[in-house]
């Protein structure tokens, strides 16, 4: 008996270690947070981004969308990205084995024509069965494909792409109209870098217009508000602070950019896949640091980028449970590079934090509170102490939430009325009392899912976005006649 | 029993400091917000008092000093930040009007002492100004800030003397940019672009004492955007020395952009090259310059084995002539079905829907 209390105060102890490692993390990539969004917002200040439309030496972008099943929202999408500001780019919409109207929708609404087109494979992905251009719109070509996910979708258009930058977004994310003016620049201003990441913000209760964000709101739903407050984190000072070490593992899967040649030097996304934005930014520097350590991804902490949030829990806990899974299977993946010196805070604390924290995090917190439970009965840990504690580290939580609302303040400013901002710091307190522990046992769901065989992606369910429904006015090009079989033969 | 996990009172302390941080958090977020708004409502009465002056101005009334003197020196900020967007568009003279509101009034005394600033907040502020009124009298303290250690007050005394296309401190930018690890040749080019051609002249003359080959190379992408020919026979040299890879490419770029036919023999030779990105560019410059002669060897380089070499090989045998165009649509519609008809497939069925 005597050992088995011995241990449950040991562990009381881990735990508390856990918890002081954790806040020191945190407290520094906060600092660190606070110090790039000012260089950036400094720098950007008299930055004119549309200066690239004069000078040419801009690199032009191929945009990939995969979509699966987006007959609904298609249309729409496709009509905002070919609204773009950006003197050269391509915009590819991978059609991967959809069962619905998705190219019917296409065919409809931008006269795609079928090209004889046979693409040559630099990185394996299922048959692209055929591709389609739009006379009406040069810049637009679709291709149809056996489904292979949505990895396989973006190898297939990389393939098909002949830019040296290629941008990645999700068909039902909104994305702001100079993006990548924005998201090319890291890329002009640092030849190491092979890899930005975009912004994400949460586009549930803003108005929506012609594709595009008209005005900034907050969901009525707390659930969703909750989730704003956590991305404001996770991107405001998450990301940021490991920018610094250049240490960034995960970019958004909803907006990023790569180069070209890297990408196809990596053998491209991989397919079957939990977690693909992970693991791809993690092969990236495993691989290309190897032959260039100066080797960069890094990200724009400028929001470009708005995303559906789940509004329902069971689809919540869908999205973190295969968010784990996807973290751990990269960390697993790639465990070679856990405290390898040779990719400097990459390997020495990076990937040792998300190892710790990120992985086994929810499993030692959960544990923990089981353990901390357990003491008090036990009588190892008195109720005063136990609720002291519990309060430290929930305002704690409130801490970090209120500091992403100040980073937020200071810097971008999205929110503009007073109500959000009261009730973005109300989230950022509620959400510690539940919220948190949801997404702690919905993690430890992932884990425990993963390490017990059930790997799959789950199914997910998005209700879409309001919008008006006005006519989308797109530049249209002089229309001619396709006859590519008569040219060709 | 443990000391620690049976006493509160550090706890508790812990709990106390976190709380008042969370009050003075929300203190100044709280703080910020309001200062903007206070901000916000002055910048938009200051506008439409501003935006009737400055209308009137530009429709020939007033000067330009009685104008700014109807406005408080704390308002200068907003009636900048006003003219940026009128400054950045408007052409001839309603811009040199523009200017004189920077150029010959106190605004101007302004700006400098902000770039006399230590702070790079307000030098970059005034360089920026300075630079977008091309108020060529700050060119010397401009020059002078060039030496700044801070790369983005380097760059932005850089932009503001090349938007005053004082090419005379041309030098100086190349100088000093060597200091700066960080600095992209894409940044630099698009400072060098800000100049008008006549830079042309002295990046000339620094191409031929230049000793630093990523200077070299910079300096030819630079003459590539302004199509400067008379650079051709200086840099015919420098791409047969193939002194780095860098420097052959944009020589290639360079050649191929003013199509300098002298050049086609040396191109020839980078069709064989051993790296694929050199024979890619060196096909490109091929179609462009028109060296006759060329399309077999070309042709051949359809079977490269680098994707981008085969591509732009066939995409440059699409464009010669009616007769490569016609031996590519062969190959494409050839049996058996090989990497390089899909290839041909690719780049027809691109052009003709392009083209058509």
């Amino acid at each position: 008996m005597n050992t088995i209390i011995e241990i449950i105060y040991y562990y009381n102890y881990l735990v508390l270690f856990y918890f002081l490692i954790i806040v020191t993390i945190y407290i520094f990539l906060n600092v660190i947070s606070f110090r790039n969004i000012s260089k950036y917002t400094k720098k950007i200040k008299y930055v004119e981004l549309k200066e690239i439309f004069r000078l040419h030496n801009f690199k032009p972008i191929t945009v990939i969308v995969p979509a699966y099943n987006e007959e609904n929202g298609i249309v729409e999408s496709v009509r905002s990205l070919l609204q773009l500001e950006y003197p050269d780019y391509q915009l590819i919409v991978v059609n991967d084995g959809s069962t619905d109207g998705t190219l019917e929708q296409l065919f409809e609404n931008f006269q795609i024509r079928q090209a004889s087109f046979s693409p040559y494979y630099e990185i394996d992905s299922q048959p692209i069965k055929a591709v389609y251009f739009s006379p009406a719109y040069p810049n637009l070509v679709v291709i149809d494909k056996a489904k292979g996910g949505k990895a396989d979708s973006i190898n297939a258009a990389i393939n098909i792409s002949r830019n040296p930058l290629i941008t990645v977004t999700d068909a039902d994310s909104i994305l702001e109209r100079d993006c990548l003016l924005k998201i090319v620049r890291p890329f002009m201003e640092d030849d190491n870098i092979v890899a930005v990441g975009g912004t994400e913000r949460i586009a549930n209760g803003c108005k929506v217009n012609k594709g595009y964000i008209e005005e900034v709101g907050l969901s009525k739903s707390w659930l969703v508000r909750f989730q704003v407050v956590e991305y404001l984190r996770a991107f405001l000072f998450g990301r940021n602070g490991f920018d610094f070490l250049n240490g960034i593992l995960i970019i958004s899967g909803a907006f990023s950019c790569f180069r070209r040649d890297a990408l196809i030097e990596i053998g491209g996304y991989r397919t079957g896949s939990v977690g693909e934005d992970m693991e791809i930014v993690v092969r990236l520097h495993k691989e290309l640091r190897k032959k260039n350590s100066k080797t960069r991804v890094t990200f724009i902490p400028d929001p470009v980028c708005w995303t559906e949030a789940p509004e329902k829990i069971k689809t919540l806990s869908l999205q973190r449970v295969r968010w784990q899974k996807g973290t751990i299977e990269s960390i697993r993946l790639h465990k070679d590079l856990f405290f390898n010196p040779n990719y400097g805070w990459l390997g020495m604390l990076v990937f040792p934090y998300y190892t710790f924290f990120e992985v086994l995090g929810p499993f030692i917190e959960i544990s923990g509170y089981v353990v901390f439970i357990i003491s008090y009965l036990l009588g190892i840990v008195p109720l005063n102490f136990a609720v002291a504690f519990f309060m430290a580290a929930f305002l704690y939580g409130v801490v970090l939430s209120t500091l992403s609302v100040c980073l937020e303040e200071l810097s971008f400013k999205k929110y503009t009325k007073v109500r959000h901002l009261l009730i973005l710091l109300a989230a950022s307190i509620l959400e510690n009392f539940g919220y948190r522990q949801m997404t702690t046992f919905w993690r430890f769901k992932g884990f425990i899912e993963y390490y017990t065989g059930k790997r799959d992606w789950g199914k997910m369910e998005k209700k879409g976005f309001e919008q008006k429904n006005e006519e989308v006015p797109i530049k249209k090009f002089e229309t001619y006649q396709l006859n590519i079989k008569d040219e060709a033969s | 029993m443990p000391e620690f996990l049976s006493s509160t009172g550090h706890v508790l302390t812990v709990i106390f400091i976190l709380l008042v941080f969370i009050y003075l958090l929300i203190l100044f977020i709280f703080i910020i917000r309001i200062l903007e708004q206070v901000r916000e409502r002055r910048q938009k009465n200051f506008i439409k008092r501003w935006e009737e002056k400055i209308f009137e101005y530009l429709a020939d009334k007033g000067n330009p000093i009685s104008i700014i003197h109807l406005f408080p020196k704390s308002s200068y900020k907003y009636l900048l930040q006003n003219l940026r967007g009128y400054l950045r568009t408007l052409k001839g003279n309603d811009w040199t009007k523009l200017s004189k509101l920077i150029n010959d009034t106190k605004i101007y005394d302004y700006l400098l002492s902000q770039l006399s600033s230590k702070r790079k907040k307000k030098l970059i502020f005034g360089a920026y100004y300075l630079g977008l009124a091309k108020s060529t009298r700050a060119k010397f303290i401009l020059r002078k800030k060039l030496e700044h250690k801070n790369e983005i007050v380097f760059l932005s005394c850089a932009i503001s003397l090349a938007r005053m296309n004082e090419s005379d401190s041309l030098d100086d930018i190349l100088n000093e940019v060597v200091k700066f690890k960080k600095i992209s040749r894409d940044t630099l080019l698009s400072v060098l672009l800000e100049y008008d051609e006549s830079v042309c002249e002295k990046l000339f003359i620094r191409l031929d004492v230049e000793k630093s080959l990523w200077l070299k190379a910079l300096i030819i992408s630079a003459l590539r955007h302004f199509k400067y020919t008379p650079a051709a026979p200086v840099i015919l040299p420098i791409l047969v020395k193939e002194e780095s890879i860098e420097l052959v490419i944009e020589s290639i770029k360079y050649f191929g952009e003013i199509e300098y036919l002298d050049a086609s023999t040396a191109i020839r030779f980078f069709l064989i090259h051993s790296r694929p990105d050199i024979k890619a560019e060196a096909i490109k410059a091929a179609v462009k310059i028109g060296a006759g002669g060329l399309e077999t060897r070309i042709w051949s380089l359809i079977y490269d084995t680098d994707r981008n070499v085969k591509v732009t090989a066939a995409e440059a045998m699409y464009g010669f002539s009616d007769n490569s165009k016609d031996k590519l649509k062969q190959l494409a519609y050839s049996i058996p079905n090989t990497i390089e008809s899909s290839v041909a497939r690719m780049i027809i069925s691109e052009k003709t829907i392009h083209l058509n």
